[in-house]
């Protein structure tokens, strides 16, 4: 069994991140589950969370768990959609509209490749390297699992672990 | 005049003194750096997060488990109403004709089919086929293919039955009466060639490396659908010249295909060694970024690394042919 270059995995917890431009992200064909995408804009989040500016609003984010995120951002109007990625399909937010995008993914083996036009060498490499059990939230070449590696050991989250179990767990983190 | 040429020279001599005290502070930072670089490990490898139960447990589970547990889980954390009123821009379900933050492509790399046949004519002067189908618990069955000659099975999963068979002129087919549900997907490598195998529910997904014909085939079938063939070769004149060296490469190095035991004992060996001594042949290097992406032809396959200064940081192994073009378009993208 290879646990080397695949990306974890194990339940959802999510990765976010804003692309002021292309991004592409690709699940590999041999992961084991799917994903939730959501995706928003970026130019009618920052009002409604009462920012002035995407790092205002950045900064903003990253105190609150996603599903707390997006209540807020529903509460206040802003359109969402979603998508489903499935192992060999790309997610991709179109150029120049900025995006934000939460993901939810579930499975193992969830190994994603991605790339955006904000990713720098460094961000690149760390994101990487984020293989490990260190959070990188930069707006990196990175996608799901990073976070997760992060959360696993704090939620104590295991795949078995059920919905509501979940929920009520997310609910208390901030 | 005496006075303002000895100001001068003092003036002079302090702006020296202060240059050459910044000079000798770069060089111990200099010098500080390349120590940090001296002990940065070159190759970030990892720990197994999970146990083999916990692996087991995630193979018995489908698709659409992990899409309702993501739906119920959204359902009662965000908004009970969600998938009423938000739009689904997956392939299948919504036209997204119009503008929205997000959207979905196949890859172009798995294909799913009606047919529970893989026709492997296109590959009867091939030396190794490695074809693999799982059955979402364990990897049922293995089996590595000899040109037109017959099969064999992997050693350490042996085939417990007939079902998965070799047919004449090397067409591998699924026995209907299989019992299996066969969702894994596994790369099937053949000689220097990557091609994809995808079983589903007894539907029998095939992919050439060649991805055009399939992409064809994939637009006529859904000709709504905005496409990303992954790369176009006109916009990226260095592909040929990356693909020639990989597979000169490839042939130097010998068949990647080994097997399923053999390719576990030697992963960790072989990445651990930087891509240089696993047979490195791809060096694509993006003057913009300064990153370079570099595909290694282990004996566990091929291996995507990336490259920062002296540092190389496994991206993934097992890559398939597909993917490793995937990487390299996506860097050309940008």
């Amino acid at each position: 069994m290879k646990f080397l270059g695949a990306r974890y995995d194990l339940l959802l917890l999510p990765f976010s991140f804003a692309d002021f431009f292309q991004a592409v992200n690709l699940m590999r064909a041999n992961s084991i589950g799917c994903a939730l995408w959501v995706g928003m804009y970026l130019h009618e989040c920052i009002p409604a969370l009462g920012c002035k500016t995407a790092g205002e609003f950045d900064a903003l984010r990253l105190k609150m768990n996603p599903f707390q995120l997006l209540k807020a951002l529903r509460a206040k109007g802003v359109k969402l959609w979603h998508g489903w990625q499935l192992p060999g399909w790309l997610a991709v937010s179109p150029p120049r509209v900025g995006c934000l995008h939460v993901v939810f993914s579930r499975g193992v083996f969830i190994a994603q490749l991605a790339w955006n036009s904000l990713t720098l060498p460094e961000a690149a490499t760390e994101s990487l390297a984020a293989y490990g059990n260190h959070c990188q939230r930069s707006n990196g070449g990175s996608a799901t699992g990073v976070v997760l590696a992060d959360a696993l050991p704090k939620w104590g989250l295991c795949p078995q672990t059920r919905v509501d179990q979940l929920v009520a767990i997310a609910n208390k983190q901030k | 005049m005496q006075d303002g040429k000895q100001r001068f020279a003092q003036l002079n001599s302090a702006r020296l003194l202060i240059k050459e005290k910044a000079n000798r502070k770069r060089s111990r930072e200099r010098e500080s750096d390349a120590d940090d670089a001296r002990k940065r490990p070159r190759l970030q490898l990892l720990p197994p997060l999970h146990s083999q139960q916990d692996i087991d447990w995630w193979r018995r589970v489908s698709i659409e488990e992990c899409k309702r547990f993501l739906q119920d889980m959204f359902v009662s954390a965000v908004d009970k109403e969600f998938f009423d009123w938000s739009p689904d821009v997956t392939l299948s379900t919504a036209p997204y004709s119009g503008f929205s933050p997000l959207r979905m492509f196949y890859a172009g790399d798995t294909r799913t089919t009606e047919s529970a046949k893989l026709d492997l004519s296109s590959f009867q002067n091939a030396t190794n086929l490695n074809l693999a189908a799982g059955d979402g618990a364990v990897l049922k069955r293995q089996a590595f293919v000899e040109g037109k000659d017959g099969w064999f099975v992997d050693e350490d999963e042996p085939q417990r039955d007939a079902q998965l068979k070799v047919a004449g002129n090397c067409t591998l087919q699924l026995d209907a009466a299989s019992d299996a549900t066969l969702k894994r997907k596994q790369n099937c490598f053949l000689s220097n060639v990557s091609s994809d195998c995808f079983i589903d529910n007894k539907q029998f997904v095939a992919l050439q490396s060649e991805a055009a014909g399939a992409d064809e085939k994939f637009r006529a079938e859904h000709p709504s659908a905005d496409f990303v063939s992954g790369y176009d070769r006109a916009d990226f004149p260095a592909w040929d010249k990356i693909e020639t060296e990989a597979r000169a490469a490839e042939a130097r190095v010998g068949n990647p295909i080994q097997t399923r035991a053999a390719a576990s004992s030697a992963s960790n060996s072989a990445a651990a060694a930087p891509p240089s001594t696993s047979g490195r042949v791809i060096n694509f290097d993006s003057e913009k970024q300064r990153v370079k992406l570099v595909c290694g032809f282990g004996r566990s396959g091929i291996q995507l690394y990336i490259k920062c200064g002296d540092s190389y940081t496994l991206l993934h192994d097992e890559i398939s042919w597909s993917e490793v073009r995937f990487a390299f378009a996506a860097i050309f993208i940008r």
